[in-house]
């Protein structure tokens, strides 16, 4: 059976897709096997119980302290009063503001009940040595750290007796949620692809349904997964209530003994990714252009056979490695592979496949950007990096070969070099590499490389070096100096031009290792393939290109940051990417 | 005449497949026959603080494998001053896994590759090296007997290391040559006398080792390399493995618990209580760069009633 993903659903402009675009997109993303990833995340607002829970949340921002209580009807009168006399404990509620900002948090009440035996243990056993009947529990779980806080309460002298705090664990859910969470499993359409329109609706009787644990250990947001249990399978549908979404679908067997079965956010995505990205080659096609693709285990995703009007112009593209280099900390530094989420050498790795974005300048639609993204799981926190690879291919033939920094790293005194290799094809046997010197196109006749500096000669258009066959057909090379909108402010790149040996591996198959971290002059990597340096008459070549990237944390001119901000509540990450990566331009071709 | 003698082949062979099936399961049965000396409860506790150390003249020296803002390998650091010392030869092993201790304080460290592969390269992963307790000094101890070697879809070799001090053996857990869809991985039984490997658990994917005598006799415990499970395996009077492993539980399913796996087991004894913690770590066959902040350590007490391991508590790693 085979099945949809909207990778690009999260772009609003891909909402006015055409119907050519929207098949090339099922081209990307269609895949089959039992993993299923959602990404549509939009389906479920008209839900009317998420509606009016939304709102709720909302009041209860507004609310001294911020929470949203288990309402008086449904509760009996003790349990209200434990949970009144709780709310009213400046400890109980101590995380329910930013402790700087002093904003709102989302926080909301998930039980409130009298105490069982279990809940007494040797931590608390002191405090709740007097409690018989009049001794309740109350739960509170915040969102944004998410992080549950208990506390036992003695109605009778309306006195909080313990609290305990709980960083990264969520309670049981209150009945509201665990309502809402079936909804959005019901109304899901990858559900109902799953297990049939006739049987996905409330009053289905053949079909069990229950509540399982489950766990988003990457957003660290508040999951659950209604199982749907069909003969001896059962489908997982995990539901992330904090954002009021489905995080994706997965079929298990039901063993009848043996180990616990459990599906969580990280499994699912590593499996998905893993499956459907690294597993297998897919191919892609828009335009004039296509290209196939792969995320590799450590050069991550590289894009082969690219072609425009069927003419083959780069036989492969990809990133070998990021090196992080502080400058105050000599030698202190980070080599980061880029790659597959499991079975690989990649530290940074791939959540999701890639994404599509249309290119808009002046209300013109003037191609697309193919962009892949590696996150560290615990991202944005301190010595955590995330990475974006991206390709923009333009409908006039010209293309572009970026990457991205999203911080955070482990200081503002940071620089980012990626490694990129690019195997351009303007001829398979004879390929001439040549330097605008200011006057005149200055034609390289070794292995060599080149840094580009701020009295670097440029032409007109802002080319600096070409790539050409005999007749002079071939691209301009533009590099980054800021010029191309995306809020970058150079590349300071060091480029390298070595002979493509076809029978002997210079960085074609997939390298587990790409020179130090933190050098900061050309010894990047890249060198150990032009010394000694061969000529480069009659030679298919190979472009290395090694920006450099100094990051900045300082408020008002952050870049390649990241920071963590409150917003509704919950966290929300703000970014300032520094984008690096030089235009190829078509001439004669 | 033909029949009868096939009658007789078949029933022989049938009266032979029995033998050697109760031959098997006796021997799996054994091991609830404990050896006489058989004592339940710890099995390190004869390890010795390596020679080397003493004569560091520390306060309070501890072995550090965190390798944190230093380049790789062990430390010894002060922890009164927060000085450290490292001698030179220990740089051999790159970052590592796991480091263990013997009767003598002789010191077994595991590689690992942490971050990237640059000091630590997938053909050296899958051995162990050995620093000797007087010299200090660093040297290769042995390659794991296996034909997989790591590479860059799976760069990982040994992981685990425990010592028993019953059977002068050093247990090590290898993950080199796993598949994405085939568990290769092998737990070795390395007999310290004779310095080479007396028995394999096969197929078994595992971070974490550990050994401890139960009721029922010894069993080393090990946590899965993919899921957060621990699984046991009894070992009979020399150390040898015996018979499948068995499901003991899952850190997932405890209350506040993680999906990841165990890669440390520490037992321990307090008020007459025998206690094994479990520190955990995120694992996907890719490399490590552990800096995540909520890592945990559970604490599970033995059930004498029921020769179990009866969760008590959690706390940050």
């Amino acid at each position: 059976m085979k099945y949809l993903l909207l990778l690009t659903s999260l772009s609003l402009l891909f909402s006015c897709s055409s119907e050519q675009e929207k098949a090339n997109q099922q081209k990307l993303i269609e895949y089959s096997g039992k993993l299923i990833a959602n990404q549509d995340r939009s389906e479920f607002s008209s839900i009317k119980l998420l509606q009016q829970y939304k709102q709720k949340v909302e009041d209860s921002l507004h609310s001294n302290p911020p929470i949203l209580l288990i309402s008086k009807k449904t509760l009996p009168d003790e349990a209200y009063l434990a949970q009144q006399v709780a709310i009213n404990n400046p400890e109980f509620t101590r995380f329910t503001k930013h402790p700087q900002s002093k904003i709102a948090l989302r926080n909301e009440i998930m039980t409130s009940r009298k105490l069982l035996a279990a809940d007494i243990s040797t931590n608390n056993k002191g405090k709740l040595k007097g409690c018989k009947d009049q001794c309740y529990r109350v739960e509170m779980y915040n969102f944004f750290y998410n992080m549950s806080s208990v506390a036992f309460v003695d109605v009778k002298n309306k006195q909080v007796l313990a609290i305990n705090t709980y960083s990264d664990a969520q309670p049981d859910l209150n009945n509201n949620l665990k309502n809402i969470a079936m909804a959005i499993a019901k109304n899901s359409t990858i559900v109902i692809k799953e297990i049939g329109d006739s049987q996905i609706n409330p009053t289905m009787s053949q079909i069990k349904t229950s509540l399982k644990n489950s766990r988003c250990e990457r957003s660290h947001h508040l999951c659950v997964a209604p199982t749907f249990v069909i003969g001896d399978r059962a489908l997982w549908a995990i539901v992330d209530l904090t954002d009021g979404d489905l995080v994706g679908v997965r079929w298990t067997e039901l063993g009848e003994s043996g180990p616990p079965i459990e599906v969580t956010e990280r499994q699912l995505e590593n499996e998905f990714v893993f499956s459907e990205f690294c597993e297998k080659t897919r191919h892609f096609s828009q335009g004039d252009w296509q290209f196939d693709y792969q995320i590799t285990p450590s050069d991550g995703l590289e894009i082969t056979a690219v072609r425009f009007k069927n003419k083959v112009v780069m036989n492969s593209a990809k990133l070998l490695d990021w090196h992080v280099s502080y400058s105050t900390r000599e030698g202190f530094g980070y080599s980061d592979a880029i790659g597959c989420p499991l079975f690989s050498s990649a530290v940074v790795i791939a959540y999701e496949g890639p994404q599509i974005k249309k290119i808009i300048k002046n209300n013109q639609e003037l191609g697309f950007a193919f962009i892949q993204d590696f996150r560290q799981p615990p991202w944005p926190t301190p010595c955590n990096y995330r990475y974006e690879q991206r390709f923009e291919f333009y409908n006039d033939g010209r293309f572009r070969v970026a990457a991205a920094d999203y911080g955070r790293g482990c200081g503002t005194d940071g620089t980012y070099r990626p490694i990129i290799r690019m195997d351009i094809e303007v001829d398979e046997k004879s390929e001439n590499f040549s330097q605008w010197n200011g006057k005149t196109w200055q034609k390289w006749q070794k292995e060599q490389w080149h840094l580009q500096q701020s009295d670097t000669a440029y032409t007109e258009q802002g080319y600096l070096f070409k790539i050409t066959n005999d007749n002079d057909s071939g691209f301009y090379i533009e590099p980054n100096r800021g010029q191309f909108g995306d809020g970058s402010k150079g590349d300071f790149a060091f480029s390298y031009i070595t002979v493509n040996h076809a029978n002997k591996d210079e960085g074609r198959n997939d390298m587990v290792t790409m020179g130090s971290c933190c050098n900061k002059n050309y010894q990047q990597g890249p060198e150990q393939f032009l010394t000694p340096a061969e000529d480069l008459a009659q030679q298919n070549l190979v472009l290395w290109y090694v920006p450099q990237i100094k990051n900045n944390g300082t408020p008002g001119q952050e870049y390649c940051w990241a920071d963590t901000r409150v917003e509704n509540g919950i966290k929300n990450i703000k970014v300032w990417p520094c984008y690096a990566g030089p235009m190829f331009i078509p001439t004669g071709l | 005449m033909k029949k009868i003698l096939l009658i007789v082949i078949v029933m022989t062979l049938s009266a032979m497949a029995y033998f050697f099936w109760q031959q098997q399961n006796n021997k799996i049965i054994k091991t609830t026959h404990l050896p006489p000396k058989f004592k339940i409860g710890l099995v390190n506790g004869c390890r010795k603080i390596p020679q080397f150390i003493n004569r560091l003249n520390m306060r309070q020296p501890a072995i550090d494998s965190k390798q944190q803002d230093h380049n790789g390998g062990l430390l010894i650091r002060d922890m009164s001053n927060n000085s450290t010392w490292q001698d030179e030869s220990w740089t051999k092993s790159g970052y590592l896994a796991a480091f263990e201790r013997d009767n003598k304080g002789n010191m077994y460290v595991a590689p690992l590759p942490y971050v990237s592969l640059t000091l630590n390269p997938p053909q050296k992963q899958n051995q162990i090296y050995k620093i000797d307790t007087q010299t200090a000094k660093m040297d290769l101890y042995l390659k794991m007997p296996s034909s997989e070697i790591p590479n860059n879809k799976n760069p990982f070799g040994t992981m685990g290391l425990f010592y028993d001090c019953d059977t002068n053996s050093l247990y090590v857990s290898s993950v080199a040559g796993s598949l994405p869809k085939q568990e290769k991985g092998v737990i070795y039984q390395i007999d310290l006398n004779k310095n080479k490997v007396v028995s394999q658990l096969k197929h078994v994917d595992a971070i974490g080792v550990g050994v401890f005598n139960t009721l029922k006799g010894k069993k080393l415990y090990f946590g899965s390399a993919r899921k957060p499970h621990i699984y046991s395996v009894y070992l009979d009077e020399k150390g040898h493995f015996v018979g499948d492993k068995n499901y003991e539980l899952s850190i997932s399913e405890i209350q506040g618990g993680n999906t990841t796996v165990a890669k440390k087991f520490v037992f321990s004894r307090k008020n007459n209580k025998f206690i094994m913690t479990i520190k955990e770590t995120e694992f996907g066959f890719r490399l490590l760069a552990e800096n995540n902040p909520n890592k945990k350590k559970y604490h599970f007490e033995y059930s004498l009633a029921d020769d179990k391991w009866v969760f008590l508590a959690f706390d940050n790693d």
